[in-house]
């Protein structure tokens, strides 16, 4: 009985420590002067453009890897095709990167002498530091989560589904729309809440290839290192604590959609 | 009250889809492969064709450069602290919520996930308001190694935890009960019959945070100070080199990171691999 | 519907599941295809459905060649082991399936789903979800979809497998009933030789992908075309040196024609019959079914050396067999 509750005390010690202290203290430090500054901080332009940015990046990265992930998942789990494991290792490979490294690639490739970049340049169109880079970023970082959530349903379901609808005279689009999609639909979902909150939360990519042009090239994320750098600490408390209930808004999500994913 | 548990077996799909069959599996590969290609393999072809452009020796001195060293040093030291602190308090944790019940335990359990939520800037500043020079409890380790240890503490805890749950949810109490009745202490009975059938999600959780943990850079650029052969880690290093206008040398040092990360994945696909083939006997 | 399977084989690999299988189904009949596990009954099944596609051979529906049709253009209502039940829709979704794809008016849907959950005995459970109902009440509401769209054909694969035995037993009759009330031609497949005696009017025994021997159950029975039908349609055992079945031994106190000396090992009472374990002098042992009244006449001990013998008015034939009354051998 005492073990047990030891073992409580040091699970639980350690989280506080590590996890709840700290996001107690966002929401403490960034009220802590009213709500003056904070108002300021959110509605000064940059900071508007910044959030802006932010939600373009994730409002095209999301569906684009969503349609990715449901493909994907159809075909490694549905089809025979050599180089599955190839296709496996470059969709988890967004996961163990450092964004860092990421973002050099995307800057390598897009940069003015870079195989892309030397053509797009040629053409006049902008994409190092400025929001195609950024949008790009985002999506490579924001690859896997669809993919992964939805392939091992995929593979529990099984098609005994689609062949019964197959024997009940459903052709094969209507299989796909009736039957296929529907069985994995709370796998995209939370697929789809774990990519927006991937996109959301970028740095390290983003860091490398936006330019960090205030009021034009900086994301929420990029707002909240500028005004940190600039001693602007109520600043960068207003922008993180607007992430901060995003993330707890995400977590329940999560938690509300997590057991209906198996089925 | 059915008689089998057996699911619903798989009947060769590729059979109910012979009719186009082919040719639309080619085009969803061809679609798949082109995005991916786009999206991820050419920039990383980009990465390494740039690291290994002026030759191998000039590889080998951005790599061997003394800053890059000792930041490569520090992170994987770093890294490997991580680990082992996830493993011990990841498998604690998943136990404490796998086998203990107390109020606020679903809380608790969704709270794990904060770290996969929050951006990684925002649990940097975060650290930073709480042990750093104006922490309310006096705690200021800002600007020294311990708190990048702390920092990636914060990012790679879902992992262990994560993968260690679901075997111990899995796990058969029966096979505890037995060894309890031919008489086995606790403690033998969690070394010996627990810990083995843990051991595959605790180190698949472990390479996941290792592989994290080697990349993080978020949380770490507010608190670390990154401070050149001291508190700087590798992907700190390889954002300097790029901003000093080195992109080459940034690059080298980025391919090894790199090359940790396909090592990584392909631990983690072996683990897999392994543990299905153990279950399957 | 009739059906005309023509030289269909199919391999998987290097396993062979159909070898040059010919039968031929009549409209509107109840027949089993039996076999073990791994004799091709269920491959064969599917392909009728056409879920899968035989290597040679055809497939003939109502004379018409359906090889290569896909199955939504057949016109088969297929029940799966697993039920396969969609477990994203209501009962009366599920039910209403193949009708709600072929575009039918809402009303006419509403009708024939309610006639149908009728006919299953699930009218209540209209609204609920798959996973709030037994396993007995999924393949009631897997049969009334497939019944949905008035196939001309029923398929089931081994459709009381994964069942409870008192479930599988109200099922196999309940099977039965619908039969005779709808008409349709049914073909499933079982391993449960009880099952398919029980239920059909013609019996498909299978193995190894080959058809050993097609008739009514009693023709199984009586007349076995194979050594192997003869063992797998109702037992038999080996008395001496030839096969026959546990209830057609007899056992008497003295030795007689072809009579073998066996040691009564093991009496169980099994209500009405009771089953008596022997051993031969040699070493072989073997089980004879006797009636509650035989045993008592007898008034067998344990330990009794007896003699048994199959009586020649009894004795299972393989068929053919120019003389009547000798054992097989």
């Amino acid at each position: 009985m005492a073990k047990r509750l030891g073992l409580r005390a040091v699970a639980l010690g350690y989280l506080l420590v590590v996890l709840l202290a700290p996001l107690v203290m966002i929401f403490y430090r960034t009220f802590e002067n009213g709500l003056k500054p904070v108002w300021e901080a959110l509605s000064d332009p940059n900071t508007v453009h910044a959030f802006e940015i932010t939600l373009i990046a994730t409002a095209i990265a999301v569906p684009v890897n969503t349609v990715f992930g449901v493909l994907c998942a159809l075909a490694i789990v549905r089809r025979r095709f050599r180089g599955k494991g190839l296709l496996n290792a470059f969709i988890d490979l967004p996961l163990a990167l450092s964004p860092v490294v990421v973002g050099l690639a995307l800057f390598l490739l897009y940069g003015r002498t870079g195989w892309f970049g030397s053509w797009f340049t040629a053409h006049g169109i902008q994409v190092l530091f400025a929001l195609p880079a950024i949008v790009l970023a985002t999506i490579f970082v924001s690859v896997p989560f669809v993919a992964r959530e939805v392939i091992p349903t995929l593979r529990e379901l099984g098609n005994e589904q689609e062949q019964a609808a197959a024997t009940l005279g459903a052709t094969r689009w209507q299989r796909f729309w009736r039957i296929t999609l529907p069985s994995i639909r709370w796998a995209v979902i939370y697929g789809v809440v774990l990519t927006t909150a991937r996109c959301l939360g970028e740095y390290g990519a983003v860091a490398v290839v936006s330019g960090r042009v205030e009021g034009q090239t900086e994301t929420a994320t990029l707002r909240v290192e500028g005004y940190t750098l600039n001693f602007n600490t109520s600043g960068a408390y207003a922008v993180s604590v607007v992430l901060a209930a995003t993330a707890v808004f995400v977590l329940v999500l999560m938690t509300l959609i997590k057991p209906r994913e198996a089925v | 009250m059915e008689a089998s548990a057996a699911r619903a077996p798989h009947f060769r799909p590729r059979e109910a889809a012979r009719a186009g069959g082919r040719a639309s599996t080619a085009i969803s590969v061809g679609i798949i492969s082109t995005f991916l290609t786009v999206v991820v393999v050419l920039p990383i072809a980009a990465l390494v064709w740039e690291s290994h452009k002026s030759g191998a020796h000039a590889f080998w001195q951005a790599v061997s450069n003394p800053l890059a060293v000792s930041a490569l040093k520090l992170t994987f030291g770093a890294a490997f602290v991580v680990v082992i602190v996830n493993i011990v308090f990841g498998t604690v944790t998943a136990w404490v919520l796998v086998r203990d019940d107390f109020p606020g335990r679903s809380v608790v359990n969704a709270v794990i996930d904060l770290p996969f939520a929050l951006p990684t800037i925002v649990a940097g500043l975060t650290l930073l308001a709480l042990y750093g020079p104006r922490s309310p409890i006096g705690i200021d380790v800002a600007y020294t190694r311990t708190a990048i240890v702390l920092a990636l503490c914060f990012v790679t805890l879902p992992f262990v935890v994560r993968t260690v749950q679901p075997v111990l949810l899995e796990l058969d109490t029966e096979m505890e009960e037995a060894a309890r009745s031919l008489g086995a202490r606790q403690t033998t009975v969690f070394r010996r019959i627990v810990l083995p059938n843990l051991l595959p999600g605790i180190l698949s959780g472990a390479v996941l945070a290792l592989a994290r943990a080697l990349g993080e850079i978020g949380s770490l650029v507010l608190i670390a100070g990154n401070i050149p052969g001291h508190t700087q880690v590798v992907s700190v290093y390889v954002l300097n080199q790029i901003e000093s206008g080195d992109p080459s040398g940034a690059a080298a040092v980025a391919v090894v990171l790199l090359g940790a990360s396909f090592v990584l994945l392909l631990a983690v696909g072996a683990l897999r691999f392994f543990v299905t083939r153990y279950e399957r006997g | 519907m009739s059906i005309e399977i023509r030289n269909v084989s199919k391999r998987f690999g290097s396993f062979v599941a159909l070898d040059e299988v010919s039968l031929e189904i009549p409209q509107g009949s109840l027949t089993a295809v039996l076999g073990p596990s791994g004799s091709g009954k269920s491959t064969l099944l599917r392909i009728v459905a056409g879920l899968e596609r035989p290597d040679s051979g055809k497939v003939l529906l109502s004379g018409e060649n359906a090889t290569g049709i896909a199955p939504q253009r057949r016109d088969v209502g297929f029940v799966f082991q697993h039920y396969a039940a969609f477990k994203h829709m209501t009962v009366r979704d599920n039910v209403a399936f193949a009708l709600t794809i072929r575009k039918r008016p809402k009303q006419e849907i509403r009708e024939r789903v309610d006639e149908l959950l009728t006919l299953v005995q699930l009218q209540g459970f209209a609204d609920r979800y798959p996973s709030r109902l037994s396993g007995g009440q999924r393949q009631r509401m897997a049969l009334a979809r497939a019944l949905a769209a008035k196939p001309r054909v029923l398929l089931l694969d081994e459709p009381f497998g994964a069942l409870d035995a008192r479930v599988r037993a109200e099922l196999r009759d309940w099977l039965r009933r619908l039969h005779e009330e709808v008409h349709v031609t049914t073909v499933f497949v079982t391993h449960d030789q009880e099952e398919a005696m029980e239920v059909a009017d013609r019996v498909a025994v299978m193995d190894h992908g080959r058809l050993e021997q097609v008739g009514a159950p009693a023709e199984l029975y009586d007349a076995p075309a194979s050594e192997f039908v003869l063992r797998f349609v109702g037992d038999a055992v080996r008395l001496g040196s030839s096969l026959v079945r546990p209830h057609e031994i007899v056992l008497r106190r003295w030795p007689g024609d072809a009579a073998v000396e066996v040691e009564v090992e093991r009496i169980a009472i099994l209500g009405a019959d009771a089953r008596v374990d022997l051993v031969e002098g040699s070493g072989e042992r073997l089980t004879a079914r006797l009636r509650r009244e035989e045993l008592d006449d007898l008034e067998l001990v344990r330990g009794e050396i007896v003699w048994a013998s199959a009586e020649p008015f009894h004795q299972a034939r393989l068929a053919g067999d120019p003389e009547a009354g000798e054992p097989v051998g």
